[in-house]
């Protein structure tokens, strides 16, 4: 993600609200990026994630007005939008559900003699089984590189009751690792 | 900081201290250094973090895949015409001139496709029209004389 001056950010936004159009492009070619990551590691799909990272900037554009930069950081209510889409997306494919019934990773995903093309697989297995609002606090956090705070403002819950996820889902992707070690 | 509240921040954030909230990065620093039995337990956060990371370039799209969906959000947003505007594109395009041709023509296409669907209510036959035709004629006729 390109950082930029609070006040910069400020200056654009204002001007997308005033239908700047070169403001907005601006503004989308740094936010598309990590915007179409997030969908794409929530989603783990990414055709899904392009529709979704489109709908997030077409909703920018139309609904800007709504969007206070003094509030918040661009970047924290872009995610936030993805985010409500993915669980949206979720809801209609009742993947919910699915996940919390998917098998367990088996220990022979383990072994020494894995490449780390299989070791990632195996860790975004891992990631995927964990409950959905742990697997997006650590998504946010940890990939995303929000800080506690944003990621709380996107999944609107408290920074403890963040922390609080993200420490489970720490814990159980550690035991998880430490069981099934060779 | 006592080690209760270092294990609950390095279950949270992991071993990289940078990824800890700023309030409580230089009190973890001091405490790792003033108590060096806790490094132990940042090693192996630092194992989860390892295996989370090989995931970090794993989802980036390259920037050149990524053109074509920015170019299909401006088209949605930035870039979308009226109706209307599409219309007017299409009656007055610079690499052809049938099309004001044939938005000349639409009146008249309207005006037939509306004549062949309204049904009047009442059918002549081709008899019914000779026959008309003749008492036509038979009037003129009396008239005349």
């Amino acid at each position: 993600m390109i950082e930029q001056k609070p006040d910069q950010e400020a200056v654009l936004i204002t001007r997308v609200q005033a239908g700047d159009s070169a403001a907005f492009q601006l503004l989308l070619q740094q936010n598309l990026p990590v915007i179409h990551q997030y969908a794409n590691r929530m989603l783990d799909n990414s055709a899904e994630a392009a529709d979704v990272a489109q709908e997030v900037f077409i909703r920018f554009w139309r609904k800007s007005k709504t969007f206070d930069p003094k509030k918040a950081k661009l970047s924290t209510w872009l995610h936030q939008i993805a985010h409500n889409l993915c669980m949206d997306y979720f809801r209609k494919q009742s993947r919910l559900t699915e996940l919390e019934n998917r098998e367990e990773p088996t220990s022979a995903l383990l072994e020494n003699d894995l490449d780390q093309e299989q070791r990632t697989e195996y860790m975004k297995l891992l990631i995927s089984n964990l409950p959905e609002r742990q697997r997006s606090a650590l998504i946010l956090c940890h990939y995303q590189g929000l800080s506690n705070k944003q990621a709380a403002t996107i999944l609107d819950i408290s920074v403890d009751a963040l922390e609080s996820l993200l420490s489970r889902a720490r814990r159980t992707l550690k035991k998880t690792l430490m069981e099934q070690s060779p | 900081m006592n080690k209760v509240k270092f294990d609950h921040l390095l279950a949270t954030y992991g071993a990289e201290l940078e990824k800890w909230p700023e309030e409580h990065r230089i009190t973890a620093k001091l405490a790792l250094t003033s108590h060096s039995d806790w490094e132990k337990d940042v090693n192996d956060a630092r194992h989860l973090d390892n295996h989370l990371d090989s995931l970090l370039s794993s989802y980036s799209v390259d920037r050149s895949e990524l053109a074509g969906l920015e170019q299909a959000i401006l088209d949605k947003t930035i870039y979308k015409r009226s109706a209307l505007d599409q219309f007017l594109d299409w009656m007055a395009p610079a690499e052809s001139i049938w099309h004001p041709a044939l938005a000349a023509c639409l009146p008249i296409l309207v005006g037939l496709s509306i004549g062949l669907m309204v049904d009047i209510g009442e059918q002549y036959s081709l008899e019914d029209e000779l026959t008309l035709t003749g008492l036509e004629s038979a009037t003129w006729e009396i008239r005349d004389e």
